[in-house]
């Protein structure tokens, strides 16, 4: 592309506020305009310096252009809505510390205990019930956990696309059903347990919602905010694979092995937040 | 008059992009001719301008973009006019008739009883 039109993207870009992905379809589509601006006027005969002038006094000012799609991009209160978020998640971290005790060691004894304890769907609660039930009801903890787990897959969401989420909600409640199936675990209906499950559901829009929101967000808090968050969901995907790894080998999984699981576990999050927080770095510089 | 049309323009743009795409999905650079080119070039809007326009409506839903390859160059954005757009649009359009008869009412009439004193 001429050098000119390619100084003025140029310029509209390093004025952008998006996050790298939106950035690059945003630029991507006015380099589209300007070329075939260009090649119109050329094929109608008008000179290249003149067709340059004309293309680039047609797009105006690109200092306005990269402020308005700043504008229409950006997310008014979005700060506040991820302070709720940080609300909820801070929440729900007190509600796994409660439900642990406290203490890193005796959780973690606790936590290879409940490995080996023998404890799965359709027969007896879970692990994961029984060590919210230690601490604080499960119905207003589980759905906090829920939140909290959507609310990183929100995130991911928004700045990967909503196909690339999916894949993890699919395969986690894919792996859950199967593993369910796999125990012999029994359907039954009541309105109790409706309820408690459209709890849930909501949790998951909700926290889904936050995070999504806060992933657009243009605040210099983003960040540290998203940085707090992953640290405290780090947990949840350690609790949601006991619960299913309870489910799926219920009796026999002895306690070093549950450690050897729940260092895998922890190290895996870790890489995979680790990940992240390098694509949203990439993305904000 | 340019800045007369301007300012008229910044409050239809979305009805008239709406128009426009109603017949067929166009990208950025066609839409903006085709607004000049339908008004023998008397609505003549700063292109960067309509960008900004077209991700709001995407944002509402109003258009549904897709990305397609060109015979020549990079590939291009076409926007869709989806149906809670064409639902915006019949609205806008029963607005903006009732808008321009009521102008019209004011603005077009002749002041006779004045000439008549």
């Amino acid at each position: 592309m001429n050098d000119h039109l390619e100084t003025w993207v140029s310029t509209v870009a390093s004025q952008l506020e998006l996050p790298a992905r939106q950035e690059t379809v945003v630029i991507e589509e006015l380099r589209s305009h300007l070329q075939a601006d260009f090649a119109d006027r050329v094929r109608g005969r008008t000179p290249e310096d003149e067709a340059v002038r004309a293309t680039l006094a047609e797009m105006g000012d690109p200092g306005s252009v990269a402020a308005e799609l700043n504008r229409v991009h950006g997310t008014e209160g979005s700060l506040l809505r991820a302070s709720l978020g940080v609300l909820i998640m801070l929440l729900g971290f007190v509600g796994i510390v409660a439900a642990m005790d406290g203490g890193l060691v005796r959780t973690l004894d606790r936590l290879a205990g409940v490995l080996g304890r023998g404890r799965w769907y359709g027969q007896a609660q879970s692990s994961l019930h029984w060590l919210l039930e230690s601490g604080l009801d499960q119905r207003v903890l589980f759905p906090l956990l829920l939140a909290g787990l959507s609310f990183l897959v929100g995130y991911v969401a928004r700045r990967r696309g909503w196909k690339c989420a999916l894949l993890p909600i699919v395969g986690f409640y894919g792996l859950a059903t199967l593993a369910a199936l796999a125990a012999g675990g029994e359907a039954r209906f009541s309105i109790s347990g409706t309820a408690e499950y459209a709890t849930y559901v909501l949790a998951v829009l909700a926290g889904a919602h936050l995070g999504a929101r806060l992933a657009r967000s243009r605040s210099p808090y983003r960040r540290p905010l998203f940085a707090l968050l992953a640290g405290i969901a780090g947990w949840i995907p350690v609790l949601g694979w006991m619960d299913i790894a309870s489910i799926l080998n219920p009796a026999s999984v002895p306690s070093l092995l549950g450690i050897l699981i729940l260092a895998a576990i922890v190290s895996l999050t870790v890489l995979v937040l680790a990940v992240l927080a390098r694509r949203v770095h990439r993305a904000r510089d | 008059m340019e800045s007369d049309t301007s300012n008229l323009l910044r409050g239809t743009l979305t009805t008239l992009v709406l128009s426009v795409l109603e017949r067929e999905p166009l990208y950025g650079y066609e839409i903006a001719k085709e607004i000049r080119e339908r008004t023998g070039g008397l609505l003549h809007l700063k292109e960067g301008s309509l960008y900004p326009s077209l991700h709001w409506m995407e944002r509402e839903g109003f258009l549904s973009p897709k990305w397609m390859d060109a015979e020549r160059g990079p590939r291009r954005k076409y926007y869709h006019l989806t149906r809670k757009g064409r639902t915006v649009l019949a609205k806008r359009r029963s607005t903006w008739q009732q808008f321009r008869d009521a102008v019209d009412t004011i603005v077009a009439a002749q002041p006779e009883g004045r000439q008549a004193r």
